[in-house]
Formats: structure tokens, C-alpha cells, sequence
């Protein structure tokens, strides 16, 4: 028994002085958890922690695992910093009361329609959701018409919308667009050979393999990174309009370090890091940094708009809808399959 | 905690020893010899029993780690409302069951040819069924869908596979075979051991007043198997209707949602839904409960009685036999494990993919294992891992099985039941509980994504296999020895580390070993626990399936597989040294 006991309380010591360590220094570690590209998180801290001194925990994760951590400490926060990969995520947060407004200086220099009103989550960059072709395909400027139609003959592929965030925004904002249209649409693409793939860098290769002759639902940045790597693709934005994905950074309620988040905040917003976000070929948040050469300065083309907060309250119920009528039904082919499909 | 339990009864006890009275006594004489199997509960109840309390309760009120008890069975009522996970749940029933049944077709022969018949080189047969049991059946599924998928080996081998049979296999039939394929051999194995304890008389018998051969099978042989063919077909179900990567990887491909899959994708996907994961990690838990019973009391109402064995002569089988009965072991060994294993290695090593046949290129190899890549960070990762929650395993666990066989009572029952747990219920259940255990309010140690979560996960999970291994041979072990070390004066301690673990070791070394290999593939705990940035092997294989390079995962899982064959290797030859 007094080996047992001895055992024990080694055990406890052991864990005792492992965990009260990184508690003692929290004051002055800032923790982030950010959705997104994870190259772009790292940098951007880096350059934070090189300028202000202090530390960063870092999670970097998909969108999924960051809301996931989120919910998961939802009775014990410990995130100062979210960077989100949709402003939908973000409102979730808000809309159970964590997260805390704040407007840096200068924010006049960024995209203002892009913010939350009353600040309590501001945009760093966007990314918008249309369509990838194959720069040899068949298919010239498609508008949703023509590709919804049933009829293109294409294969054509999307991001299943319950794994890619980018891709269920997109299907979001085109229901909520089109209303009970949408849904015939969905099932007519689905009818004529639609397939899904399991995330966005899945539905790519098979683009680039020619499996496919397009990605409905595609995110830009990460097309325009294959083109700038010089693959025969190109993005395509239909003229009844793309959706627009911004990537929002937010304070969190109970943040224990709400200077360092503040300055965080700014330092995201400054021009040098509006580069690095330009750099990944994403629309920066400042309107004054120049997009990346691949992307090309355009002036943006039509959106899909949408109320993010009375999108929320649908957005479950969206993504099972369309799972269930959409991805998982039976592919029954019509007359659309012809003999050169199904090879 | 266990010494609060303790210390009070033996403080009481010590000091005033004299002056209370008798009853008192006697409490703390039975608290101070219930001390070790205390403590084992404690841990069975932190490990285990608490998260999975845990969870349970928070799919009836979903709201209850924030203190409010409000929507009391809304998850409940939701799957009840939706037609749509109401069929998902019958789907995964289903599945499970043909997946159990086609097993039985597959395995059954070959136990009984095994068994009964002078078939050539059963070693070799037996090392075809063990090939497929330890190949993870995610790796499986993968493979097969290289081998399946459009312009995959199987287009190239046949130029052109019809699309019927694409389709076929990209269904429920096709995600059944696959399963069945890597679990027939359990059976196939459980009744062999079956017939050699039975013996042939009552076969010659039934032979010689003039049965038939179905006539045979029907009425003599499978009521006599019905014991084995329940308890394999038991652990063949509880396999399919917990396992992960098979419907997550295939399933996803096929359109056949499953209940593990379900469950991972709203626990990890945006939006996530933990009350309705919760709900169905129970349904899913008391599924796995309820085979178990309604199993066990099969098996007991059909229950064959215990027989002498006797020598039984085997049966002759001719020419055609022997030809028919490899026939059938090759085309199951062919469809197991050489198809997959050949698109594995063949991917592995291709180098593009244009027309024709590609070349071959090692590039995958030196990718994942170029020092400082992610490939061996995550090879590094499991192997220490594996070795830490084998070693706590077997520690802990030989300690437990130990206490365990030397108690009596209802405590024990308790430990019994609680030790049982973790092998019944489906390791996403207990992952998704350990989620919520170690995130409560409450807490306030940061274990949770850390990578001592996963070795938390681990030893959970898989102590009940140290636990078996230790209790086949603590049975066999009389205490006389235990009981001479004590009256000589020894402790405790001193008496399970000089006299218990010595006679335990060959069983606590085979324990090391299989928790060792099962963690070193474990896959679906690990994806759900690891703090992001880390990877195990199975994670990375399965995310650079599904986001990066399917070259690069299918070399992850021929280092894998070699890494854990070698070191089986090597374990039997220095136990035979």
C-alpha cells in the first residue's frame, strides 16, 4: 500500500508541476486559434510575436476543429484570438455571447461593408466561391443557368458542402438566393453526373487529372495557387453572382489577455500583413494592398448576398438537406449519360 | 484521489485502535484489505465509467455542463423526427449484421476444413486467415478503392471493368466485403478451436446410421458449433457496427452513411453538433450492449456442454478435395490480402500517372522519411505512443486483473463490469466522452489536446486486453506461493512485484506486444483527440488520403505494416532464443 501511495503522489506532483507552468507565464502569451491556411497563421504570428515581444500559442486548424475546440471549451474558454474561415462561424460564437466588439485604428482603410456592424468580428481577407474550369474544357463563361441545367455534358465536381466550409457557404448563400429554385437546380446537376469529393484539394487533383471539367463550388485562392504553380486551370465568376467568404478575426469575451488580443487585431489589419494575405492570393481586407498578380486587380464581380446572422438559423438545416436530397441521393441517369461518361 | 478513500479508515484505525469499539474495527480492517481494489475502481471509474456517464447525460439534457437542465431528450427527438438518421441507424444495423453473415459464410468452411480434414500445409491456411485480421481494415478500404475506383488497378489490369461491377462495389455489398474480407478469419479461427474440442463421435454416429452430409452440417455439426458461432459472430458484429474507417473511407465513397462515420462528422466538421453526437454515440454504445446480452443468452440457451475431446481422425479429403479447399482459401487470401496489399505497395511506389503503367520511384518513401517531414514526425509520434500505452497497460493493467482475481464481492462485480466496458462500447463513443470528460467546467488540468489525451485514450481503450491476458494466466495460478511470501513477512508491494509479476510475465510481455500493434494503427481515438498539428500514422494516412497524396499515405501504410511485422517478428524469435 505504501508503494501504491507513493506511486500516487509522484503522479500527482508530476502533473501538478507540469500544468502549473504554462499558467504562471499566461499573462504574457496571447492564444490564437485560427482557421485557414496554415503557412499564412504562422507568418503572421511570427511577425506579432517579433514585434510586441510576447508569445503565441497557436492552434492552427480547419474550420471544422477550430469550432469544435470552440464548443468543446465552451464552459472554459481559453482562446483570446479567432481567426475564422467564414463569417457564418463567426456569428455562431457571437450569437451565444463570446465574443467582444473592438474597432482598431484605421479601419477606414478596409473593406467596411465586410465587418460585422458593431465590430464584434472584422474581416482580414475574403475569398470568393465560383466555378473552376479546366482552361481547355468546353465550357466558355457558364452562368448557375446553364450549369444547373442538367445538360452540359461536363463531369463536374463539388467539394462535398459538409467538409468544405467554403463550398456549404456557397450552397447556403445560392439556397437562400434562389429559394425552392435552388433545390430543383441541385437535384438536376446531381441528375446529370455531379459528383462529390471530399475536400477541396480532392475535387483539384481530379480537375488537374481531367477527371473532371469543372468544380462547382470552387474557392479561388486555392485555384489561382495552382495556376500561379502554372497548371492549365482558370476561375470562373457566373454573372448571377459568386459567393463571398470573408475571413473574419474576432476577441473573445472572455479573453484573459485583451491588450495583446486588441493589438493582435491591429497588427492583422496593418499593410504589411494585408501583404502576406494578398500573398496567398486571397482579397485583403484593406483596400489599399494590392491583390496578388494571379488574381489580378478586378473590380469584385457580383455576389450572392446574404444576412449572416438569419443564415445561421438555416445553415444546419441546409447542409442536411442538401446531404440528404442532394449528395446522397440516388443517381438516377437520364437521358443526360451518355456513352462517353461512363469511362 | 484513492488515498482520500484510504487514509481516513486507516487513520481512524491506528491511533485509537483500543478504544473503539469492535465494529469499527472490523470496518477498517475491510476498508484497509478493499484499498488495492478501490483504487482499481477509481481508475476503471475516472478512465472509463466517468466520461461515459458523462456523455450519457449529456445527450439527455444537452445543456447540463453549463448547469441547465432544459431541453430534456431534444437530440432524442430530433433523430426520432428525422427520417433521414432513422434510416442511417437501420442502414449501420444492417450493415453490421450482412457484414457478420457474410463472415460466417466465408469463415465457416474453413474452420471446419481446418478442423476435420487432412488438408495440406495448414499452416499456411491458418497464416492466410491471420494476414487479413491484422491488416487494419481502413488500409483495406483504402487499397480497394484504388483498385476500384475509375482508371484504378482494376481498369488497367482489365482495360475497362464494367461499370455494373464499379457500382456493385461501391454499395452497401461492396462495403460489406470489404469488412467481411478483414474479419472472416475470427470465425474461421474461432470454429476450428470449436471442433477440435468437440469430438467426431457423434458425427460418425449420425454417419453410420446413414445421414447426409446437409443432413450432417444442418443437424449435428452447427447446432454443436452454435456456442462458437455466436460468440465470433458477436465479436465480428461489435467490430463492424464500431468501426470507423471503413465507413468513413468507403461508406463516404458509396453513399452508405454509418453511424461512426455520422458521429465523427458532427463532432469535427462545421457545423458541429455535439448534443445530436451525443445522442447517437449512445444509441450506438447501447447497441453494442444489447448484441452483447441478447448474444450471450444465445449462446447459453443453445450451449453444447463441455466434451471430452478425443482424437479425432481427419478426414480424408481426395484429389479434388485438396484442389477445392485451397481453392477456397486462395480466392479468400487473393481477395484479402493480395489485392490490396499489391495496389498499396504499387501506389506507393509509382511514380505519375499517365498512360500505361508508370514507373517506379522510392520519392514517397524518402518524403516520409526525410528527417524533419511530417511523415516521420508522425511515425515518431505513434511509436512512442504505442510504447507509452502498452507499458501503462500492462502496469496497470496486470496490477488490476491481479487485485481483481484475489477479491471477492460486489466491488469486484463492479471491476468486472467496468473493465468490460471499454472493449463493448465502440472506441468513438469513449473518444467522444473522453471529449467531454476532460473539457467539463470542473477540470483544471489542460489535458485535453495534448498528446497525453491520446495516451489517455489508449490505455482506456485497450487495458481490457492486458486485463484478459493477465486473468488466462492468473486463473491458472494457485496463491499458495502469494500466501507463503506474506506469512514470511512480506508487503503488498513486495509480493506482486517479487511473486506475482515474475509468473505473469510471458502473459504481460503478449499483452505489450498486441496493445503495442493495435495502437501503433489505432485510428479513429486519434483523429478525433490529437491536438491539431500533430499526427499519428493512421492520421496520416488517412488525411493524406483525403487532402494530400494518396502515393505518400499508401507508403505511410507499408512503413507501417513492415514496422509492425518486424517487430512481431523479432518478438518471437527472442522469446524462442
Amino acid at each position: 500500500m505504501r508503494f501504491c501511495g507513493t506511486l500516487l503522489w509522484l503522479t500527482g506532483a508530476f502533473v501538478l508541476s507540469g500544468c502549473s507552468a504554462p499558467e504562471a507565464d499566461r499573462a504574457e502569451t496571447l492564444v490564437v486559434y485560427s482557421a485557414g491556411p496554415r503557412p499564412l497563421a504562422e507568418a503572421v504570428v511570427a511577425a506579432w510575436e517579433e514585434k510586441s515581444g510576447h508569445q503565441v500559442e497557436l492552434y492552427a486548424a480547419t474550420t471544422g476543429q477550430v469550432m469544435a475546440r470552440l464548443e468543446a471549451e465552451r464552459y472554459r474558454p481559453r482562446a483570446d484570438v479567432v481567426v475564422f474561415a467564414s463569417a457564418l462561424a463567426a456569428e455562431a460564437i457571437k450569437a451565444r455571447g463570446g465574443l467582444k466588439p473592438y474597432r482598431p485604428d484605421g479601419l477606414d482603410a478596409t473593406r467596411s461593408a465586410w465587418h460585422h456592424p458593431e465590430h464584434y468580428y472584422l474581416a482580414t481577407s475574403a475569398a470568393l466561391v465560383g466555378v473552376a474550369l479546366r482552361e481547355d474544357g468546353l465550357l466558355q463563361q457558364p452562368d448557375w443557368p446553364e450549369l444547373f441545367s442538367g445538360d452540359t455534358g461536363q463531369r463536374l465536381t463539388m467539394p462535398s458542402p459538409s467538409r468544405s466550409g467554403a463550398a456549404g457557404e456557397f450552397v447556403l448563400a445560392y439556397a437562400l438566393a434562389r429559394g425552392d429554385g435552388a433545390w430543383e437546380d441541385f437535384r438536376r446537376i446531381r441528375a446529370d453526373g455531379l459528383e462529390f469529393a471530399a475536400a477541396n484539394s480532392q475535387a483539384i487533383s481530379g480537375l488537374l487529372q481531367g477527371a473532371y471539367q469543372g468544380i462547382v463550388g470552387a474557392v479561388d485562392y486555392l485555384i489561382y495557387r495552382q495556376i500561379a504553380e502554372g497548371a492549365p486551370l482558370r476561375m470562373h465568376y457566373p454573372e448571377g453572382g459568386s459567393a463571398l467568404v470573408v475571413r473574419p478575426i474576432a476577441i473573445m469575451a472572455d479573453a484573459r489577455a485583451p491588450h495583446l488580443a486588441q493589438d493582435f487585431v491591429a497588427h492583422y489589419l496593418s499593410p504589411e500583413m494585408q501583404q502576406k494575405v494578398a500573398e496567398q492570393h486571397l482579397l485583403p481586407a484593406r483596400e489599399d494592398t494590392a491583390v496578388s498578380e494571379t488574381r489580378g486587380a478586378h473590380p469584385l464581380p457580383p455576389t450572392l448576398e446574404m444576412d449572416f446572422a438569419e443564415a445561421l438559423n438555416d445553415f444546419r438545416d441546409v447542409l442536411r438537406r442538401f446531404q440528404i436530397e442532394v449528395e446522397r441521393a440516388e443517381v438516377v441517369r437520364g437521358d443526360a449519360a451518355r456513352p462517353d461518361d461512363s469511362e | 484521489m484513492a488515498p482520500s478513500h484510504a487514509a481516513p479508515a486507516t487513520g481512524r484505525h491506528e491511533p485509537s485502535s483500543a478504544a473503539l469499539p469492535r465494529t469499527l474495527r472490523t470496518l477498517a480492517r475491510f476498508a484497509s484489505l478493499q484499498t488495492p481494489l478501490f483504487i482499481c475502481a477509481l481508475v476503471l471509474m475516472l478512465g472509463a465509467g466517468y466520461p461515459l456517464l458523462l456523455l450519457f447525460l449529456q445527450s439527455l439534457f444537452p445543456e447540463i455542463l453549463g448547469g441547465d437542465l432544459s431541453d430534456f431528450l431534444a437530440p432524442y427527438r430530433r433523430i426520432a423526427e428525422t427520417d433521414a438518421l432513422g434510416e442511417m441507424i437501420r442502414n449501420s444495423l444492417l450493415w453490421a449484421g450482412s457484414v457478420t453473415v457474410v463472415s460466417w459464410i466465408m469463415g465457416i468452411p474453413c474452420g471446419y476444413l481446418l478442423a476435420r480434414t487432412n488438408l495440406r500445409g495448414k499452416l499456411w491456411a491458418r497464416l492466410t486467415l491471420l494476414v487479413p485480421i491484422m491488416t487494419p481494415p481502413y488500409i483495406a478500404a483504402l487499397s480497394y478503392i484504388l483498385v476500384m475506383q475509375n482508371g484504378g488497378f482494376g481498369d488497367m489490369a482489365l482495360g475497362g471493368m464494367p461499370e455494373a461491377v464499379r457500382a456493385w462495389f461501391f454499395s452497401f455489398w461492396g462495403v460489406t466485403l470489404v469488412m467481411a474480407l478483414s474479419s472472416f478469419g475470427y470465425v474461421a479461427l474461432a470454429i476450428e478451436a470449436a471442433l477440435a474440442s468437440i469430438p467426431r463421435r457423434l458425427e460418425d454416429a449420425a454417419h453410420m446410421l446413414g445421414a447426409r452430409w446437409y443432413q450432417l452440417g444442418l443437424l449435428v455439426l452447427i447446432p454443436l458449433l452454435l456456442p462458437a458461432i455466436f460468440n465470433s459472430g458477436l465479436l465480428v458484429f461489435l467490430e463492424a457496427i464500431s468501426n470507423f474507417g471503413v465507413p468513413a473511407v468507403l461508406g463516404t465513397r458509396s453513399n452508405l452513411p454509418l453511424l461512426p462515420a455520422e458521429i465523427f462528422y458532427l463532432v469535427t466538421s462545421w457545423p458541429i453538433d455535439l448534443a445530436l453526437a451525443t445522442a447517437l454515440s449512445s444509441l450506438l454504445c447501447l447497441f453494442a450492449l444489447a448484441t452483447l446480452y441478447v448474444s450471450r443468452w444465445l449462446a447459453t440457451r443453445a450451449g453444447g456442454g463441455a466434451m471430452k475431446t478425443g482424437q479425432t481422425p481427419a478426414h480424408a479429403l481426395g484429389t479434388w478435395g485438396q484442389g477445392l479447399a485451397w481453392g477456397l482459401f486462395g480466392l479468400l487470401f487473393l481477395l484479402s490480402s493480395v489485392l490490396p496489399y499489391t495496389a498499396m505497395l504499387l501506389t506507393s511506389l509509382a511514380s505519375g500517372w499517365g498512360d500505361g503503367l508508370p514507373g517506379l520511384t522510392t520519392a514517397h518513401y524518402q518524403a516520409i522519411l526525410m528527417p524533419g517531414s511530417r511523415g516521420l514526425e508522425a511515425l515518431w509520434t505513434s511509436l512512442s505512443l504505442s510504447v507509452g500505452a502498452a507499458t501503462v497497460c500492462v502496469v496497470i493493467g496486470g496490477y488490476i486483473a491481479y487485485v481483481n482475481m484475489r477479491s471477492t464481492g460486489l466491488l469486484r462485480r463492479v471491476l468486472d463490469g467496468l473493465a468490460m466496458l471499454p472493449r463493448v462500447i465502440p472506441k468513438i463513443v469513449v473518444a467522444v466522452g473522453l471529449i467531454l470528460a476532460w473539457n467539463a467546467p470542473w477540470i483544471t488540468l489542460d489535458i485535453y489536446n495534448t498528446i497525453w489525451m491520446l495516451l489517455l485514450a489508449y490505455v482506456v481503450i485497450y487495458i481490457t486486453d492486458a486485463l484478459n491476458y493477465a486473468n488466462t494466466t492468473l486463473t491458472r495460478m494457485s496463491p499458495n506461493m502469494e500466501h507463503a511470501a506474506s506469512i514470511l513477512g512480506a508487503g503488498r508491494a513486495r509480493v506482486f512485484i517479487s511473486v506475482v509479476l515474475p509468473q505473469l510475465r510471458p502473459a504481460l510481455l503478449a499483452a505489450w506486444l498486441t496493445t503495442f500493434i493495435v495502437c501503433m494503427r489505432e485510428l479513429v481515438a486519434s483523429i478525433l483527440l490529437l491536438p491539431p498539428g500533430t499526427d499519428t500514422t493512421a492520421t496520416f494516412i488517412f488525411n493524406q488520403f483525403e487532402q494530400g497524396d494518396i502515393s505518400v499515405a499508401m507508403a505511410m501504410a507499408t512503413v507501417t505494416i513492415l514496422l509492425t511485422t518486424v517487430v512481431l517478428v523479432l518478438f518471437q524469435l527472442w522469446r524462442r532464443a
